[in-house]
Formats: structure tokens, sequence, C-alpha cells
């Protein structure tokens, strides 16, 4: 009986904690209402763009997402539109380097191969030099 | 209702112990990766906050009791920013070598390029200077062609030139040597006439016949072609007479020596004696005597008496 109170206590104490926790999380990121909004726009700009394209995966990832978000906010449930909303971010993040990623390996390849025919073009041009 | 309340919290208890247990698998799962991300060589330099992002997050999830799905979530969504932006500086590092590297090598081919380009140039002056001289060389022997054709042509108008002269010499030569026949022709015409005009006279001595000096070369005792061909009057005159004795006299005018003009006459009588005994007249018969100019039958003062005393008087002696 008294273990059990003792439990008890622990887990309301743990409870107490976790929900000040929150409460300080929550504390840190203020609700902004229009947030959804701009996260909208700034998906569909990003569905405009070649990123799109790039990163399908994370595409597919933002458009899930977005349909949580907005469930999220039409139930007004604000701490979890907050964090699916900081979900997308980091997606758009990743989408965009991504998207970088595969332009920055295209160049390289682009300028692996101009090096290649280079080399090649110089050992013929030093061959007539011969 | 107090035991049910009990084997609830117990299985509350349990059931979060159960997702603690996995929370704490993921959160392992998480730092190693983190932890192999890092030790990876080539991504070292790079994206040093971002680690440092993931590897705060990956911290505070251990330091919560209660790590919740969204913190992992963002705590793996760190680390694989983390991985991205690591390559997208290894790669931006990547290309910038690169670049330094064709760079490098594009300025090499521009300079070897330069090489080979002074090279051709070289080359084709050379060239260049091969077929000048080609063409030089063609055109001097096309010169020196055209210069011996020239020559060749010259010497041909040169000959043809001579040749052209050399006909036209010919042609006067003929027309000369016509004339000089037709002048023949003339004076043995001349010869035959005065030769069949000759005359006897009757002197002392007997029958004459005179034969002028036409009859002879000038200054010699030759006596012409002509008059030798056309001598029938003066042997048909002698046939008149054949039993007489002939004499024949050379006679000169004053011109020149005495003596050179007594030879001159003996000779040329002498010459009429070989004449008609070639006709078939009996040299016996014929006494040739050279005069000189003791018998004159004109004044030698003039050139027609002069022309009168060179004679040769054939004489059909009396008996």
């Amino acid at each position: 009986m008294k273990t059990a109170k003792i439990v008890s206590k622990n887990t309301l104490m743990a409870a107490m904690v976790m929900a000040l926790m929150t409460t300080a999380v929550s504390a840190k990121k203020k609700y902004d209402k229009e947030g959804y909004f701009k996260l909208e726009a700034k998906v569909q700009a990003l569905m405009a763009s070649p990123v799109a394209s790039a990163a399908p995966l994370e595409m597919k990832f933002i458009r899930e997402k977005m349909v949580l978000a907005k469930a999220a906010k039409a139930d007004r449930k604000r701490k979890l539109e907050m964090q699916i909303t900081e979900q997308i971010e980091a997606e758009i993040q990743i989408a965009h380097l991504r998207s970088e990623l595969n332009q920055l390996n295209a160049e390289l390849l682009n300028k692996r191969d101009q090096v290649s025919a280079g080399e090649v073009y110089l050992l013929e041009l030093k061959e007539q030099l011969k | 209702m107090k035991a049910l309340t009990y084997i609830t919290l117990i299985a509350l208890l349990l059931l979060s112990q159960i997702g603690a247990a996995k929370k704490n698998l993921e959160l392992e799962a998480l730092r190693i990766e983190y932890e192999n991300f890092y030790q990876v060589e080539k991504y070292k330099p790079f994206a040093k906050n971002e680690k440092r992002n993931a590897k705060e997050h990956i911290e505070a999830l251990y330091k919560s009791r209660k790590p919740k799905d969204h913190e992992v979530f963002m705590a793996r969504k760190q680390l694989v920013i983390a991985k991205m932006v690591a390559e997208k500086q290894h790669l931006e590092a990547e290309l910038a070598t690169t670049e330094e590297r064709l760079e490098a090598l594009n300025l090499e081919t521009l300079r070897v390029d330069a090489q080979v380009a002074r090279l051709q140039a070289d080359r084709a002056q050379l060239l260049l200077n091969l077929q000048e001289e080609e063409v030089a060389r063609i055109e001097s022997e096309k010169q020196a062609a055209l210069e011996q054709a020239n020559e060749q042509i010259e010497q041909t108008q040169a000959e043809l030139e001579d040749t052209k002269a050399y006909a036209k010499q010919q042609e006067e030569v003929a027309n000369l040597a016509k004339q000089e026949a037709d002048l023949a022709f003339e004076e043995i015409d001349a010869l035959k006439r005065q030769l069949e005009s000759l005359a006897s006279r009757e002197t002392a001595d007997g029958m004459v016949m005179t034969l002028g000096d036409f009859v002879f070369d000038s200054a010699s005792a030759n006596i012409k072609q002509g008059a030798i061909e056309n001598f029938t009057k003066v042997i048909e005159f002698i046939d008149g007479y054949p039993d007489r004795q002939i004499r024949v006299e050379g006679h000169t005018d004053s011109s020149g020596s005495e003596s050179f003009n007594l030879n001159l006459s003996q000779k040329r009588a002498d010459a009429v004696r070989l004449l008609l005994m070639n006709y078939g007249i009996d040299g016996d018969r014929v006494e040739a005597i050279g005069m000189g100019e003791s018998l004159p039958v004109a004044d030698n003062a003039t050139a027609s008496g002069k022309s009168k005393n060179r004679r040769v008087d054939i004489i059909i002696l009396n008996n």
C-alpha cells in the first residue's frame, strides 16, 4: 500500500515534470496563427520549383505531413500542428539540400568529364609536339 | 477497485517501460549512426555546426527520461541534415579542386596549344617557302625554256634570213649569169655575124681575110669559143683554094712593149693555125708568123685605129 502510494506519487511527479517541460518547450516556441498558411505557401512555391523533381521522396513526406498539419489546425491541436510544421520545415530543408546535392554531383561529373576530355586533348597536343 | 487501479497503473508502467526500451534502441541506433558519420574521414572538416546541432539533439534525447517521437524524429532529421550538409560541403570542395585542376589544365592546354600553333605556323611557313622555291624553280625553267625557244626562233629566223639572202644572192647570181649568158649569146651572135660578114680582099701576096681582135680574149691568145664554133666562113674561104699555102700573120697595136706585142701576135697566129688544123686543114699548108706592131693598117693614136691594128690576117698565098 505504501509502495503503491510512493509509485503513484512518483508517477504524478513525473507527469508534472513532463507537463512543466512541455510548457517550457511551448513557451520557447510561440504559436503563430498564420504559420500553417505561410508554410502552405512555402510548400506550394517549393512544388513549383526544380527542387520538387530533384527530391520526390521528401516532397511526398511533405505533402503527407501537410495533410496532417491541416487536420491538426482544424482540430485546434496547436502543439501537434507546431510539431508537424517543424518536421515539414526540416523536410523542406532536406529537399533543398537534396536538390543542391544533385546539382553539385551533376556539376562535379561535368567538371570531371571536362578534365578527362582536357587531359586527352592535352595528350594529343603533346603528341603533336614530338 | 483499488486492485484494478493498481493493475492498470502497473500495466501502464510496463507499457511505458516497453516504449522506453524501444526508444532506447532507436536512440542507440541514432547515436551509432552519428558516431559512424562523425568518423568518416572525408566529412571531418565539414558541417561542424550541423554536427554539433545533431549531437545536441541526440544528447538531449539521452538526457530526457521519456523522449517524444517528435524529438527523436527531429534528432534524426538533424543528423540527416548534418550528413547532407557535410556531403554538400565535401562536393563543393571537390568541385573547387576539380575547377582548379581544370583551370590549370586549360592553362597548360593553352600553352601547349600555342606551342603547337607556333609549330604548325613554322611548318606552314616552311612549306610555303618550299612551294615558293618550287614555283621559282619552275618559273626559272620556263624562262630558260622560253629563252631557248626564242633563241631557236631567232636562229631559225636568222637562218631563214640567210636562206632568203642566199636565195636572193643566188637569184642575183642567176640573173647575172643569165645576163652574162645573154651577153655571151649576144656576143656570140655578134661574133658569128662578124665572122659571117668577113670578106676577103686581093693583095700582092694573095687573097687575104682579116680576123679582128674580137676573135680573141682581151690581151690574150685564146680564141673565143664562139669564134671557134663559127669559123665556117673562114674554112669555106680556105677550102676555095685547096692547093695553096696559107700564111697566118698576127698583128698588134702599139700599146705595150714591142717584144710583148711580137710575142702576143705570134701566139695569136699560132692559135689560128692550130684551129685551122683542128678543122682539118693540113698543118703543112699553114705558116704562122707574129708581126707585132710592125705593120699597122691604121693610126695607133686613136682607139679606132688601134682596134683595126689588132688583127690576124689569113693569107691564101699566090703560088
